[in-house]
């Protein structure tokens, strides 16, 4: 599996595999300006690493709402596809709406993404 | 040695007599059409156009419109056209003379990095030694202006909006929405005031992720849903345990947050839930602080519950409710944007006496979004001095 990388000028998306996941960090701007390419960016993720995905958002400065539904969309495909999604972030800066929005009270969230890989559940 | 380099344009009498011929008739065309004439190299080969005359309401993919596209390049302006069909189309047409209609042509820039996509139809002619060209625009940028026309006009009708402070029972009431500067985001924020039948008072804003006409419509629908709810005497955590239900099961798609309220005047209390949404701010004196009570966002954990905060106002007590527009900012944490905009709450409060009514303007004006490309509401409620209830007031208990 070869990493995946996309780039614009307001966001940086890469996807690595990991221990048996994808690592994918996003950084820069998550809204609704890279929401298109950024939705294009995770069914690739999928189709090339499977549905157990590790979101790495620390190095995000901006997440909206669009960011966010995209975020829980990916959730809802790993969980439905058999797979498992964890983020990685805190809850402070940019990250802090995954707490107002309640998510983190359903999404397993770690501090980093070593912690988030040895928290996934062993392949079945 | 500068030979190869040389280029040849038509001679310069024979040019402008060309020139005008053109213009004469490009002055009575609709729409964009524009007529260039080749610059050759030494050798003859076309190597671009230079445009000499255009229709009067011509308009470029960058906007550019009329007599600013005279003495345009077309390679150096579009220099993407270079080696599409399009561009072959043009050589061909001035070697043939035979008028073409070349496919569908999707002109693409990066604008910002991103892609800029937009697509036209042209015709092309030769005419007097020179290319005669017409052009529609029909692209997604265009349907997407024209869908952003038709969803301000839906939201007008949807939540019309009344610009000067009303009343209800116990309440004076100010609101604003304000629609994004780039439209990308309109359609999604909502706001609701309204008396119920039993004298209690509705009092929500929300906000529906994502823009245009399918998020106006999931605005509408959870606007009127928890009207609905609210005259159907639930209070503020069972309407939205039963509104996340809906929208799970009929719009999965959609997800929302909102902040409901409903205000009791007869013994002024409040009771409150918001989900996934930024808590309202009370001011009291010049005193501003967060009302707590949240509970997850609508639409995504079907068997999401809430609860209720319950507080006791005090008589010119100030609710401001609002949409993250509001305190969203790039580089910046929603809480921080929540702390500045309660300073700036108190600042706008401290000179101005507890009981006067101005209050409720300083607070709508200190509200400024802080992020512009975001629509925004405001939601302001002041409590009214005992005595000044409605005549709707339910008794107590």
């Amino acid at each position: 599996m070869s990493d995946l990388r996309l780039e614009t000028p307001a966001a940086l998306f890469t996807a690595r595999a990991a221990e048996g996941a994808a690592v994918v960090a996003i950084r820069g701007s998550f809204d609704h300006t890279v929401h298109a390419l950024a939705a294009d960016f995770v069914d690739k993720v999928f189709a090339a690493f499977g549905p157990r995905l590790i979101m790495d958002l620390t190095g995000l400065d901006l997440l909206d709402s669009r960011g966010t539904g995209l975020i829980v969309n990916c959730w809802r495909r790993a969980l439905g596809e058999g797979g498992r999604l964890a983020l990685v972030g805190t809850e402070r800066g940019a990250t802090r709406i995954l707490w107002i929005t309640g998510l983190t009270t359903r999404i397993p969230v770690y501090p980093t993404v070593q912690d988030a890989l040895d928290g996934l559940p062993p392949r079945t | 040695m500068f030979e190869g380099l040389m280029e040849v344009l038509p001679a310069a009498e024979r040019l402008s007599a060309s020139t005008a011929r053109a213009q004469v008739m490009l002055d009575v065309m609709p729409g964009s059409a524009s007529w260039s004439v080749p610059i050759r190299d030494a050798s003859g080969t076309i190597v671009d156009f230079v445009i000499q005359a255009v229709s009067p309401e011509a308009e470029d993919a960058h906007g550019r419109r009329g007599g600013e596209l005279v003495g345009l390049r077309v390679r150096q302006c579009y220099p993407s056209v270079l080696d599409t069909p399009l561009w072959q189309a043009h050589l061909r047409v001035m070697e043939t003379g035979v008028s073409e209609r070349p496919s569908r042509y999707e002109h693409v820039e990066a604008a910002d990095g991103v892609p800029h996509r937009s697509d036209y139809v042209m015709r092309l002619a030769r005419y007097d030694d020179g290319l005669l060209a017409t052009w529609v625009r029909d692209d997604s940028e265009q349907r997407l202006e024209e869908e952003n026309r038709f969803t301000a006009h839906l939201q007008k009708i949807v939540m019309p909006v009344q610009d000067e402070p009303f009343t209800l029972p116990g309440l004076r009431v100010a609101a604003r929405y304000q629609p994004a500067e780039t439209a990308a985001y309109l359609g999604g924020d909502w706001y609701q005031a309204i008396g119920l039948d039993d004298g209690d008072v509705l009092l929500a804003v929300g906000d529906v992720a994502g823009n245009g006409v399918a998020a106006a419509s999931a605005m509408a629908k959870l606007r009127h849903a928890i009207t609905g709810l609210a005259f159907a005497r639930h209070d503020p955590a069972e309407i939205l345990t039963v509104l996340n239900r809906l929208l799970c099961k009929l719009r999965p798609d959609v997800l929302a947050t909102a902040l409901v309220a409903c205000y009791h005047p007869a013994d002024r209390t409040l009771r409150w839930t918001h989900a996934g949404h930024p808590p309202m701010l009370l001011a009291r004196g010049s005193h501003v602080e967060r009302l707590l009570h949240p509970g997850v966002l609508l639409g995504v954990f079907e068997d999401a519950t809430y609860t209720c905060g319950t507080v006791r106002l005090r008589p010119d007590d100030l609710m401001v409710m609002f949409t993250d527009g509001l305190i969203e900012k790039r580089g910046s944490d929603l809480y921080e944007g929540l702390d500045l905009m309660s300073a700036a709450l108190a600042e706008a409060l401290r000179p101005i006496a507890p009981a006067s009514q101005e209050r409720l303007s300083a607070v709508m004006n200190a509200m400024v979004p802080a992020n512009a490309a975001d629509d925004t509401c405001v939601l302001v409620t002041q409590v009214t001095q005992d005595g000044q209830l409605g005549p709707h007031v339910r008794g107590a208990g």
